[in-house]
Parts: structure tokens; sequence; C-alpha cells
């Protein structure tokens, strides 16, 4: 038996003074009146032996009532972990490890480890206890019937093993994830798992230990929209850096491509074609740094660094120098301040995807203002993701090599009367293999030759009759093509004017296989999108009109060239660059390739499961080289950069009492939980101690028993009391003689 | 009175249930007199008392001339109203009095008491006065004897006691004052006082040449303190409280009690004072026949009275 607060057992003492008043002799109450006094003297008081007894009894009861009220005002507790309350009926405990990048500082692991095996040490058989990692997602490290009526020593042990040396197939748990937190999504898991299993058998405590470095960065969200339980306590036990505090964050943003192609075709070295971006970074010092100036270099590139000067808490956006060689991977580093798990942005090489473009025309060439190809081949350049080659052909020179339309991954066709009939149908093939075809029908165009390549009967062409000129209508921004234009700002497509289109006829029947993406204001479709068979990627496009100045302003408007590529992006050739990808992003696997394996930041070689599209297992951030062979026995590379969540940067620490309590988490009440928040390692031993002690008192909570107690010594002195007052009262006093 | 027909006595506490205090009296008295005479009211004279031989300066008026006439010598024929006696009680109200173990209590015993001497000495023609006193005299009723006085001092005795202390020195130099004529006073009190004042007072009253009677009324408790039980006591004058326990302090207040009745005993031997120690529970009739046999014996009262009693 320990007191939480001792000195009140001093209260004690306070028996004196009922013990003190029982032995003043406190004369009879009754009066009896003499004639007078003058004969008489003071005699000593006597007690007689009755009243005697009973008052001691009720002096008994009335020390014994102040004694138990100085027990129950010092907090008593039993220092045994296994409670005489405690041992009925068990906490449910879950202990949250956050094991998110940021906990890769200093020693934060370390000290989180021991903070779990000590709350592991603290329980008692009868507790449910489970252990959790968790970073974006909650890795449950032992679930509650593995450390079943387990003494807490043996628990913590237990978790030592784990967390010491990893076990399989969890990956290594020795040191943390390089993923961000999402202590929301991990307290809700938890706080579902005590739910789920409460259910089972009622329990006593429900409480959830979660030991984090409680940075800024980490995310509550979905803790706002979750209805917390209120039986279900959160401890927040908070780890704080000892170390000088600050932090620069790097991250990459949205590379532009406003550089001059023919400078960067200069720069760009021995590849030279690929259009180096301009890249920018972001660099943010923390809200408390002690340091302002930063250097950025590319690794290995350090005469080209660049310092500055960032103050505490500002953030800028700085362009990055130009990298010596875009086809290498590079890592882009910021240095100058100590933490350094999130100071490096991991950049991949440049990776232009080949597209092969057939143009097929009356006039394929290039140098002909008048020609589609001239606007077209204007439109395609290369970039760091896509590298365009268009080939144009007329239909002699096709007719004599007609392998070229296989070769072809988009094929563009302007029709008119001289069209080879024999052409619709191959290209109909050909779309129907998921090649996208677009067909610029001309002036003269045969029915035939569209209902042959879309493959719908009943189709018909006739010139239409344009007053003055005709403008798009009825744009259809749901369509994948044309959802870049849904912005208000752009969408407006009525200054492209149109003297010259052809009218399309459907037949009822077939309004169903076909999509009229754009009218013209006379109802005529102007834009016609034909899936080309069923379950295949491609399609057959149709414009009713040519692009060419001679026939509309198309080309000429602004909305060609995204007009252009987003049509190649609904070939599968999307010139969107590749997002930046974080630790836990899945990375993109090639589709009907076999073969595949990907070679992890460490250097290991793994190879994907048959038919994932994704890879998932992307842990640490580096470079992921994703090498595959495709159909025609090329190998295929494409090297992925994965980096560090940029919200792990956002090192500052927040109140977890503060930040928990506002999302509606029930915090463990009264003063164990503001200990608990303080920083545990600057507690001394006896601070420690006193904390462990609180924790016991308020889980036993004995002073409870010892108020029922001191009711019910109360109410049997009442009675007694009373039965003394009533039954016991002395008759006046009277001479007996008389 | 012979000590062995005490049974034929009335009961104190029997009388003390008569309400009216004229009508105790009158059944102390009756009684008394019923026992003494086979006919208390026969061959009462009221107007004669005796002759004596004239002397000079005598009234002339007085002188018997029949008696002249026959026997040729002087007599004065003495009235009754001359040699009447002059009783004057005194009665003790104070808050001591008040204190009874039974149902009465001294106070109302000693009203009794002065109303049945009353009663007794108004019914063979003397006069009575009352002045009845707590801590200091209250009007006295000068001795009277006519029709209606008795009344009176019936309503005065049934006063109750109010006074707070025995103060017995100042009422009784008051009423010695105020009283002139030599007479009989009666005094009923229960003495509760320092015994040093008692006797300079008592005194005094004894040498201004007044017969002085103390009936001294003690309650039974009082005089054997029959108290069982260790509580507070609480004086009846001062109030003060007081823890007794009756065991220990019985001793102690029975020697002091009876050095008090030995010194006022011999302060009354002294002084020729007759004092007779009256406990409550004594039949009137006792303290009565005290009183006349011990008038007889003083020669003070009028013969026919002891030839009544004889």
């Amino acid at each position: 038996m320990s007191f939480l607060f001792p000195l009140y057992v001093l209260g004690a003492l306070g028996i004196a003074i009922p013990i003190l008043l029982h032995l003043r002799r406190r004369p009879p109450k009754e009066h009896v009146p003499f004639s007078s006094l003058m004969f008489l003297e003071k005699s000593p008081e006597r007690l007689t032996r009755r009243t005697r007894v009973e008052r001691w009894l009720l002096l008994a009861l009335r020390c014994l009532i102040l004694i138990l009220l100085a027990l129950m005002f010092s907090r008593p507790f039993l220092k045994s972990s296994t409670g005489l309350i405690g041992a009925e009926e068990g906490s449910r405990i879950v202990v949250l490890i956050d094991g998110s990048a940021s906990m890769k500082r200093s020693d934060l692991w370390e000290r989180a480890r021991e903070e779990a095996l000590n709350a592991l040490e603290e329980t008692s058989p009868s507790d449910d206890v489970a252990v959790g990692l968790f970073d974006d997602r909650l890795d449950l490290l032992r679930p509650f019937d593995s450390l079943a009526s387990l003494p807490g020593t043996a628990r913590a042990d237990a978790l030592a093993e784990i967390l010491a040396e990893g076990i399989e197939p969890v990956s290594d748990k020795s040191s943390p994830s390089w993923r961000s937190t999402r202590p929301d999504l991990a307290l809700a898991s938890a706080a579902d798992l005590i739910s789920d299993a409460a259910t089972e058998k009622p329990l006593g405590d429900q409480r959830i230990i979660l030991i984090s470095d409680f940075q800024e960065g980490a995310s509550l969200e979905a803790l706002s929209s979750y209805a917390w339980p209120e039986e279900i306590e959160v401890r927040p036990v908070a780890l704080d850096v000892a170390e000088a505090p600050g932090n620069l964050a790097l991250h990459l943003v949205a590379a532009s491509s406003d550089s001059d192609p023919e400078a960067s075709a200069e720069e760009g070295g021995p590849s030279s074609g690929i259009k180096a971006p301009l890249r920018r970074a972001r660099i943010t010092n923390g809200r408390d740094s002690e340091f302002e100036t930063f250097s950025l270099a590319w690794e290995g590139e350090e005469d080209s660094q660049i310092n500055g000067f960032l103050p505490a808490g500002a953030s800028r956006v700085i362009p990055v120098p130009p990298r010596a060689d875009e086809t290498q991977d590079a890592v882009l580093v910021v240095s100058g301040d100590v933490h350094e798990f999130d100071n490096r942005a991991f950049v991949a090489r440049a990776q232009p995807r080949p597209v092969s473009l057939l143009y097929l025309g009356k006039d394929a060439d290039e140098a002909n203002v008048g020609s589609p190809l001239f606007y077209l081949s204007r439109a395609m350049h290369r970039t760091t993701v896509i590298d365009p080659s268009v080939t144009a052909m007329n239909f002699e020179e096709n007719a004599a090599a007609p392998e070229a339309i296989d070769a072809a991954q988009v094929v563009i066709i302007r029709t008119d009367t001289d069209t080879p009939p024999e052409l619709a149908e191959r290209l109909a093939r050909q779309a129907a293999t998921g090649i996208l075809v677009i067909a610029i029908i001309g002036e003269g165009t045969s029915d035939s030759f569209v209902q042959q390549l879309t493959g719908i009967s009943g189709l018909g062409l006739a010139e239409a009759e344009v007053r003055d000129y005709a403008m798009l209508s009825q744009i259809d921004f749901d369509s994948p093509v044309l959802a870049p234009f849904a912005q208000a700002r752009i969408r407006d497509f009525t200054k492209i004017h149109t003297w010259r289109h052809r009218e399309l006829t459907i037949p009822d029947e077939a309004a169903d296989s076909l999509r009229i993406l754009a009218k013209y204001d006379g109802e005529a479709p102007a834009w016609v999108e034909v899936p080309a068979g069923e379950g295949s990627g491609g399609n057959v496009f149709l414009f009713l009109s040519g692009w060419e100045p001679r026939e509309s302003q198309l080309a000429l408007s602004s909305k060609f060239i995204p007009l252009v590529y987003g049509l190649l992006g609904q070939a599968g050739f999307s010139a969107v660059r590749e997002p930046t990808r974080y630790v836990g992003d899945p990375l993109p696997l090639p589709s009907n390739e076999e073969e595949i394996s990907i070679t992890i930041p460490s250097g290991d070689q793994v190879s994907a499961d048959a038919g994932a599209s994704e890879f998932t297992d992307t842990e640490t951030p580096g470079f992921y080289t994703v090498s595959s062979t495709d159909a025609a026995g090329r190998d295929q590379t494409r090297v992925y950069a994965v980096n560090v969540p940029p919200l792990e940067s956002r090192i500052e620490t927040t109140d977890p009492a503060v930040t928990l309590a506002d999302l509606g988490v029930t915090l463990q009440s009264t003063s164990a939980a503001d200990s608990a928040g303080l920083d545990t390692a600057s507690l001394t031993e006896s601070q420690r101690r006193r904390i462990e002690a609180e924790e016991k008192e308020s889980n036993q909570k004995l002073w409870k028993w010892l108020l029922v107690a001191v009711l019910a010594v109360l109410l049997l002195e009442t009675w007694l009391a009373g039965r003394r007052g009533s039954g016991a009262t002395a008759p006046t006093p009277s001479p007996a003689g008389s | 009175m012979p000590a062995n027909s005490k049974t034929s006595l009335i009961d104190p506490s029997t009388l003390m249930r008569i309400k009216s205090l004229e009508m105790r009296a009158r059944v102390v008295v009756e009684g008394f007199w019923k026992g003494l005479h086979k006919s208390p009211y026969h061959g009462f004279s009221v107007e004669f008392s005796e002759y004596r031989p004239y002397t000079k300066g005598d009234d002339p008026r007085f002188i018997d001339w029949k008696v002249v006439a026959r026997s040729d010598r002087v007599f004065i024929k003495k009235f009754e109203d001359e040699t009447n006696l002059r009783c004057t009680m005194l009665v003790d109200q104070s808050k001591s009095m008040g204190y009874g173990s039974d149902e009465y209590s001294k106070a109302d015993y000693a009203a009794t008491l002065a109303a049945t001497l009353s009663f007794f000495l108004m019914g063979q023609g003397d006069a009575v006065g009352l002045a009845t006193f707590d801590e200091k005299p209250d009007q006295a009723i000068p001795a009277r004897n006519r029709p209606g006085h008795l009344r009176r001092l019936m309503i005065r005795l049934e006063q109750a006691p109010r006074g707070s202390g025995t103060n017995l020195i100042a009422p009784l130099k008051a009423i010695s004052e105020m009283i002139r004529r030599r007479g009989v006073f009666v005094l009923i009190s229960d003495l509760l006082a320092p015994i040093e004042e008692l006797e300079s007072h008592l005194s005094y009253l004894a040498a201004a040449g007044h017969d002085l009677v103390i009936f001294h009324t003690l309650d039974r408790a009082e005089l054997e303190f029959t108290f069982d039980r260790a509580t507070h006591f609480r004086d009846a004058e001062t109030g003060q409280d007081l823890y007794i326990d009756p065991d220990a302090a019985r001793a102690g207040y029975l020697e002091k009690l009876n050095a008090h009745l030995e010194a006022l005993r011999g302060i009354c031997d002294r002084n020729r004072i007759d004092y007779r120690l009256v406990p409550t529970d004594q039949p009137l009739e006792l303290s009565l026949f005290d009183f006349i046999r011990n008038r007889k014996d003083a020669g003070m009262l009028p013969a026919r009275a002891l030839n009544k009693a004889g």
C-alpha cells in the first residue's frame, strides 16, 4: 500500500480532536435544582461504567472515520501492478508507435522503443495489449491475442524482439519507415480494434498509448470525421529532439517547359533534342530554426551549387541549377541543417516515350501551309515525357509501303475523293488492335469509306452549306479528350470559325455506337469519336472539317495543341509529366509485358507479381528501375524517382493534448496525461515514479472504497449515538428516599 | 401530643392537595381542636380577660364597679383586646423556599403553617399580622383581628416565592423597626444563610423585646441529602451550577448542615428564641401543638387557650 499524497495521512492526527473532546469531562446536561449549595462542594466528575463503554465505542468509530478520511485523501494504491481491483477487469491497451520518416531523426526511434517497452512493462496479465507501428498505415505488430495473459515484462521482451530484429513477412522493423505520418488513421483503426474486441467481453479501461514525435506534418484530418468513442482514452507520449531545432525541407515543384527549345537543345548535350525543363525547388526553413543559410546542388556537381539565405519559418521557391545531363538520374541535395532524412530530392532521368505518327493524305508535305500536316508536325516535339516522330505519306507512297501503317501508333488520315477505299478497311482493322485513327473527312469523301472505317452502316456524308461560318457548340467536356477544356477560362470554342465542313447523317439505330464530342451550330456533328471495338483501347476519331485555314481556324487556335495531345493521351501516350512519387506511392507497371523486374534503391532486384499493374513496395526514397521485355522482345527500362513525403519535413512539434482534444479524442484524464505529455526523457526518476503512481492510483481508485467505508461507519456511528441519546436518557434525578 | 398518635395526624402531602390555603388551615386547626376538645367553640369568652387590682394611673373607665359595690375593692376589669397576643408571621418567600422534593415546596409548607397558625390565633381572637420577605421585606400587614383580615393574610401567603436570595438581615431589621409594639414574631424560613449574619439579626430581634419563634422548615432531601445520581445541582437562588456526586458529597454536606443547625440552636438558646426544626413532611398539627405548648410555657398565651388545651 502506497500513497499518492502521503502528507494527507497526517490528517489522521485529527483523531486527537475527538479523543480530547471525549476525554474532556463533559458534564451531564441536565440540572437538578437545589435550594442552596452552601453546604456542598464540587465533586470530581466520574463517568458511569455504562456511558463510558458506549462513549469509547463512539470514540473509536469517530476516530475510524477520521482515519479513513485521511487515507482517502492520501489516495492509496497498491504497489503491485496486479491491483485488487485491476485483477478483476483488465484494461485494453493499444500501444501505437510512430514509425514515420521523421522518427529517423537523432535518437527518437530508440526512445520510442523504450517508451513502448515501458508501457508494456506496466501492463498486468489481465490487460489485453496490442502493439502497432504506424506511418501512413497501421501495422499491427502484436494483436491482442498474441500477448494475452503475459506479465508486462514478458510482453516487453516479446516486443523488443520484434523491434530489434524485424520479422517476416513484415519488413524490417528495426528502424522507422520513410513514409508519412497518419496518426489519425492509426488512432481510428486502433479505436475500432478496441471497440470490436470490447463486444466480446466487457472491459475496464480502454486506452491507446500513442508514442510519437507529434510533428506538425502529421495528418489528423481523418479524425475530424471520425466519431471518437468516448470510453477510449488516448495517452500521448511525446518525444522531443534535444538537438538543434529546425529543418530544411527540399521539394521539387512542378517543372515548367517554358525554357527555350533551341537553347535546351544545345545544352542538352549528347542527347540533344530533349527539352530540359526549368526546375524549381521549394526550400522551407523550420519555424524554430537556428540557421538561416542553405546550399543547394546536384549530387556530384558541386560547382553548380547555389547558396542562399532563408530566415526561420520562411519558404522559397528557387530555380534549380541546370543539370549537366538530363539523361542521368540525379539527386538534388540541400545542406545546412542537422536532420538529413529529407535533404535529398531524387530526379529520374529524362525518359521520353517514342510515339510514331503516320500522316496519310494527298498533300503530305510539311512545308505546305495548306496541309494539316504542316500544323501537326509543328505541334509535335520532343519533351522529357514524349518523343513523337511524324511520318508523312501520300496515298501512292502508302500503297507502295503498306507496312508503314502497322508500325505506326497513331494514324492521321486526310480523306477526299481520291482516297483508296480499301484503306478504310485496313485502318478499321488497325484501329481494332488499339491504334488511334484520326480521320479528317475532306470534301468528296464517300459514304462507304466512313461506313467501313467506323463499322457503322447507314452513315451518310454531304457537303454542308455554310453561311458565313459555323461555330462549334455543345462541346462534350465529359470526354477524356476534351476534359482539359472544361475549365471556365478556356472552354470558349466560339472563336474557332469553320467555313467548310461535311454533314454526317447518323441513323437512329447507330446513335449509341458513336459519341459526338462537338457539333456545329447547325446541329451537324463536328467531332465524332467511334470506339473501334469492345475491349480495345483504340478508336476512330472523325473531324468533319479540316483544321487547316482553308476550312477552319482550328489549327490556328490555342485549342489545337492541347487537343492533339489529348488525342495522343487517348491513344496511351500521355504528355503529362510523371507525377512526383513519394514513398508508398505505387509505381505503374507496363501492362501486357512479362518478366518484369524492379531494381529497388538498395540495389536488390524484385520481380513483380504476374498480372500486377502496380508496384506498391516503394518503401525507401530513391530510384526504382522497372525493367521488362515487351511483346516484340525489346527491353524496356523505366526509372521512377521516389521521394520522402513533403509533410514529414514539418517537424515542429505540436501539443498533442491540444490538437487531439480539438478533434474530439478523449485524452487520458487528470494530471497523468499532462505529465505523460511532458518530455519523458527529461523526467527525473522520482517524477517518473510519481507518474506511475498516479496512473496506478487512478486505475485502482481505492479511495472510492474508502469513501464507502466512511459512509458505512458514519451510519453506524449515527445509529449508535441516536440509540444512546434516546434509549439511555437518564430520568431526572430525584431523592431516593422521598 | 403523644408521639404514638402520629398516625391520626394529617399527612402534609395529603393536606397539600387541598388547593385553598384557608381550607388547609381550617382542616388542620379544626382537627387539632377536635383532638384537644370535645367542643372547641363551647364557653368561648370574647370580652373578659381578667381582673387585677387597680393601681394608680389606671383608666377609671375599666374599674368594675359591680365588684366595687360587692366587695368594696377596686378591680380593673381587663378586656380581651388589651391582653390579646399580637403575633406577626414572618414568612420567607425566597427562591430557596421554592425547593421541594415532594409535590409541594417548602414555601407551600411554610404558607400552610403560617395560615394554620393565623387561623388558630385569629380563631381565638389574637391579632395576626404578616410580613413576607425575600431579600427585601414586602409591605407588612399589621396585626389585626377583624373580619376579612384572615382572607387578606391568606391572599398574601398564596403568592409564590419570587425573591432570589435569603437575606434575613434587611427584612428582619426593617420589620422590627416597623412593628414597634411588642409581640410574638413567628419566623418561618429555611434559614439558609451564613450563620454569623443570622446570629446578629436574630439577637437584634430578640433584644427588641419581641418574642421570637422560629420554625425552621427544611425539606427531607435537604436534611438527609437523599440523592443518588451524580449530576449538576443548581442553586435555586444564585443559579450557580455545581457538579455533585451525592455519594461523595453526602457526608460533608450532612456535617456542615448539622453544624449549621447546631449553631442555630446555640443562637436561639442564647437569645431565648423558641426554635423548631420543621421538616416539611412533618404533620402541621405537631408544629401547631409545639407552638401552643411553647406559648403556654412562656406564659404568653391567655389562660383560656391553655385551659382549652389542658
